[in-house]
């Protein structure tokens, strides 16, 4: 018998059926252009503000799938009855814990990626569109994406660890998901003055500075989600040994 | 032959459950008994690493001595109310075992089979596992001791929640499926000794009670329990009395009893003291309370 590895099978059996609902979200906010919300379009000693409703759907609501998705996936592991079995095979910290984590971040973010991209272009067109009512012709630049999509990355990443951590202290999953929600719909709403631009939710509800490829949350959220990632990894490494 | 020396483990500073353990196993059947509390689940958790351990525990088999993965990939661990998985079919989670085990040639679905025949659970593999019954869940929990062919079999109190009935038949899966090996059974039931048995370990409060084969563990009080009516006892009698294990008192036919064990001296020939057979339970509390006593 050589060294044990983790049947992906079975994380893909667990969460194939939230994980269809998650790309079905996607393609339905991309089919009706749910990002391309201009609340407001005026020009202030030349500069345009825009709003659109993009992070709103790609991060904040995409949370709640996440947290789902996760718990989904890492339920087993985490279950004081399966954990204990689980502990006897003869695995790795990546075979248990890495390699399962990657997969999982790689597999929302790889989904997300195309719908930000199509999601701007969206946005973009609308403001085009928008423009042409204006009697003094208005050519600002693009709306970018690589705000947005680094704002997700970091926003599933933070996430996927979150959930993970929560569910090591809790062992139960209805209780972590639970959790989880109310914090997102805490920090979204009364607790939204609290973290100012470090709000893991800042820019889905209020406008953002669009020229900043990073904005100050990302870094919050990465950093945390390193924290979070490292404490985890020292608990399963010590399951391991 | 399995040996396994000094195991100590406290889950605090000050909290400690096992002290310097040492102990053997060797080919058959070994029931780790004790009562409640006493650190059995502890001790086997800790053999098998499903417990954080300030260092890897080293169990040496057959002259080699073994930790971490190496130690994993010798044995097979079937935890009390074994349960993994629930949502899956039985062949999906017997797959997973074994790919999780390494086990790569317990991967093929006619090995898959033959295991799940070995334990008659064949007819179930196509079922959810939260759909069987508690009988047939333990059964494929000894599916999946039984992949990868371990040399060493731990099960953590494997007949809790089963009825008499399937415990019955459970016993004969146990002796079949794992005949060769070497089995380490945890149990707070005194039928599965006589049943299942070769050797017993017995801990008390984390310190080993008795370590040694069935037979003579059986036969140990033979000749050492008395009664003695529990009135009008004599200066002899009571002092004897309190030199002894008191294994209970009860109401008799003729008054109260006594019921005493000592293997260290024999009542006076002039006490009132009657000798019986010894039961298992008599043993059972004669050795936990030696090993309280230190």
């Amino acid at each position: 018998m050589g060294r044990g590895k983790w049947d992906l099978r079975i994380d893909v059996k667990m969460a194939w059926l939230p994980f269809c609902c998650y790309v079905l979200f996607l393609v339905w906010v991309v089919a009706t252009k749910k990002t391309v919300y201009i609340g407001s379009l005026r020009e202030i000693e030349g500069i345009i503000f825009v709003s659109s409703d993009i992070l709103y759907y790609f991060q904040f609501i995409v949370s709640f799938f996440v947290i789902f998705l996760t718990t989904s996936v890492f339920a087993e592991t985490y279950r004081p009855i399966s954990n204990a079995l689980i502990r006897t095979f003869p695995l790795s910290v990546y075979q248990i814990w890495g390699g399962r984590t990657l997969k999982l971040c790689a597999a929302l973010y790889a989904v997300m990626v195309p719908a930000i991209l199509i999601g701007t272009a969206q946005v973009n067109d609308g403001i085009q569109e928008f423009l042409q009512g204006f009697d003094s012709p208005i050519d600002p630049d693009p709306f970018s994406p690589y705000p947005i999509l680094l704002n997700c990355l970091g926003s599933i990443v933070f996430l996927v660890f979150a959930t993970q951590a929560l569910f090591a202290l809790t062992r139960h999953r209805a209780l972590t998901t639970m959790l989880l929600f109310v914090f997102c719909v805490l920090v979204a709403g009364p607790l939204w003055k609290l973290f100012g631009q470090y709000n893991p939710f800042y820019g889905c509800f209020s406008p953002f500075p669009i020229e900043s490829v990073m904005l100050p949350n990302v870094w919050s959220l990465l950093s945390l989600a390193l924290v979070l990632g490292a404490a985890l990894f020292f608990y399963f490494r010590s399951m391991v040994k | 032959m399995v040996t396994v020396k000094n195991l100590s483990y406290g889950y605090r500073k000050n909290k400690q459950v096992l002290h310097d353990l040492s102990f053997s196993l060797r080919p058959g059947m070994t029931l780790l008994v004790g009562e409640n509390g006493s650190g059995k689940s502890t001790l086997i958790k800790l053999l098998v690493s499903a417990l954080p351990a300030k260092q890897d525990v080293e169990v040496e088999v057959d002259g080699q001595t073994l930790r971490g993965v190496a130690l994993k990939q010798k044995m097979a661990y079937l935890p009390q109310g074994f349960e993994i998985y629930p949502t899956m079919k039985v062949r999906e989670i017997l797959r997973f075992v074994a790919k999780a085990k390494g086990a790569k040639a317990d991967m093929a679905s006619d090995r898959i089979r033959e295991i799940a025949c070995s334990v008659h659970v064949e007819s179930f593999l196509d079922q959810k596992f939260k759909e069987c019954s508690i009988g047939t869940q333990r059964r494929i929990g000894i599916a999946t001791a039984l992949i990868g062919n371990p040399e060493i079999i731990i099960l953590d109190e494997p007949t809790a929640g089963v009825d008499p009935k399937e415990r019955i038949h459970f016993y004969q899966l146990v002796k079949e499926a794992f005949a060769g090996k070497t089995v380490l059974l945890a149990t707070h039931i005194l039928d599965d000794m006589d049943v299942l048995a070769d050797d017993v370990i017995m801990i008390s409060q984390g310190r080993m009670a008795y370590s040694g084969a069935y037979r003579d563990f059986r036969h140990s009080l033979d000749g050492h329990v008395y009664e003695i009516p529990t009135e009008a006892l004599t200066q002899s009698e009571s002092d004897y009395v309190k030199r002894s294990v008191l294994l209970g008192n009860y109401e008799g036919d003729e008054g109260r009893l006594y019921r005493v064990a000592n293997r260290e001296t024999s009542p006076d020939a002039a006490d009132r003291f009657t000798s019986v057979k010894p039961t298992l339970e008599d043993i059972w509390l004669y050795y936990q309370e030696m090993g309280r006593n230190g």
